[in-house]
């Protein structure tokens, strides 16, 4: 061994040494503080436990391996689909948790509880017994209140069903354009205003001696009709309008233009005092039909 | 160049020829006759033959003194708005009859007699049952005058032969 490499060694020694004094001087450092920790942690301990017992006292502990199992149920029970769709739909049930918090609504429930608590005074009532109270005025409000819930649940358990939006107010009906207005367009299907069945149905429009016709021969513009066509219309149909034909066809028209409505057999029989067996042999087959016909209004609709 | 329409025309049956109907009235409700006597009505209006044939209760619907006091029947009509164990009650037939009657006032519809009356002028053809004549004891003259005679159901069937059938 040369002496350099002693030198070395104990340059070494002398700095493990140094270490080791230092590794022991820390260690004595904690033992010292874990001995002086030692009572504290206890204390703490001991007062941790005192305040678990507390808690599992007062039934949290219970209440959260309830709630775990409720996850598990809902995990179970629900997808990850479900969830998803859950998300639209938050805001609606923020709105209706909230709606349900109003204070008025939990003063109802409260009462109702009020109501369940003191059930115990109530007798048991028969059909008689709910028909006498059905004259009391609270019992009457109470069941306007239920019948108008009872509504609802119908109109959205009737929405649930098919999937439509609410219902919304029908439109108001339209009635037929007035013959002041120019004629409608020349396609009958197409036009907005409601054209008699009869052209819609046809869906043709036939011009004839310079008027426009449904495909069955109505005339579709009313206002362009006399008395002179009248008459040719008729003659085409095989017939010569006596007296009695004119009664019937003007009144007709003026029933018409009263009401909007061309009328059928019955109210021409009944309104001209011509009877019907009289329109019958006057128009033979189909009276109604031929008199609105000649008469230049729509084709009539009623069945009587 | 004339009117390029014809007539509205009267259906043609499948058979050819023009369309004929016969309807056979066996019920005296006053909602089960009057599908008949509207049936009829539209099909003389449309220019269709058409006679009616009046058996067992369909008898009141042309007798004059039952026409007028034709009922609506709840009990066991499973279409009737009424709860089951209310429509037998008495006076449910009259508080429904005139409910009926105001709608179809309502509605301008004519009343039973008139119908009849109607059918009649329109060259329907009325005809009552002879057996059901006997078996409630009617005779002619208890019938109202739109009644075309008392035949038997084999004298309707020949009566109505290429007719299409109609039993309400």
């Amino acid at each position: 061994m040369t002496p350099e490499t002693e030198a070395r060694l104990l340059a070494r020694l002398d700095s493990i040494d140094a270490k080791l004094d230092y590794v022991v001087e820390r260690q004595e450092l904690v033992e010292d503080l874990i001995r002086e920790m030692t009572p504290v942690a206890r204390e703490a301990l001991n007062a941790m436990a005192g305040q678990m017992q507390t808690w599992e006292d007062r039934g949290w502990f219970a209440m959260g391996h309830a709630l775990i199992g409720l996850f598990d149920d809902l995990a179970n029970a629900y997808g990850p689909d479900d969830v998803h769709e859950l998300r639209g739909h938050v805001v609606q049930i923020v709105d209706t948790v909230r709606n349900l918090t109003q204070p008025e609504v939990l003063d109802l429930a409260n009462e109702a509880t009020d109501v369940l608590h003191h059930a115990d005074d109530v007798q048991p009532v028969g059909p008689w017994g709910m028909a006498k109270a059905a004259g009391d005025k609270d019992v009457q409000r109470g069941m306007a209140v239920a019948l108008e819930m009872l509504r609802h649940l119908g109109q959205a358990s009737a929405h649930a069903k098919s999937g439509a939006p609410p219902r919304e107010r029908p439109a108001p009906r339209e009635t037929p354009a007035p013959s002041a207005s120019p004629a409608p367009s020349a396609s009958p299907a197409l036009s907005p205003t409601p054209e008699p069945a009869s052209a819609v149905l046809q869906g043709e429009v036939v011009e004839w001696n310079g008027r426009r016709f449904t495909g069955e021969g109505f005339l579709l513009d009313t206002d362009t009709w006399d008395e002179a066509l009248a008459a040719e219309m008729a003659k085409g149909l095989g017939l010569t309008l006596g007296p009695d034909h004119w009664t019937a066809i003007r009144w007709a028209r003026q029933d018409y233009m009263a009401h909007r409505a061309s009328p059928n057999v019955r109210r021409v029989a009944n309104g001209s005092g011509l009877g019907t067996e009289a329109l019958y042999t006057l128009f033979p087959g189909t009276p109604g039909k031929t008199i609105a016909m000649i008469a230049g209004v729509p084709k009539p609709v009623g069945c009587v | 160049m004339s009117f390029p329409f014809a007539a509205p025309p009267a259906p043609t049956a499948t058979t050819g020829g023009p369309r004929k109907i016969a309807l056979i009235c066996s019920k005296g409700g006053l909602d089960e006759c009057y599908p008949v006597l509207i049936m009829a009505n539209a099909a003389r209006m449309t220019g269709i033959t058409c006679a009616v044939f009046f058996t067992f209760w369909g008898l009141d619907v042309i007798t004059e003194d039952r026409v007028d006091h034709l009922h609506v029947n709840f009990v066991g009509n499973p279409s009737s708005p009424m709860p089951y164990m209310l429509a037998g009650l008495p006076g449910m037939e009259a508080l429904g009859t005139s409910f009926m009657k105001k709608r179809m006032t309502e509605l301008d519809i004519p009343g039973v007699r008139e119908m009849v009356g109607m059918l009649k002028a329109s060259g329907c053809e009325l005809y009552a049952c002879e057996l059901a004549m006997k078996m409630f004891d009617r005779k002619k003259e208890d019938l109202l005058p739109d009644v075309e005679a008392v035949i038997t159901a084999t004298d309707f069937f020949e009566k109505t032969h290429g007719y299409d059938i109609v039993f309400v």
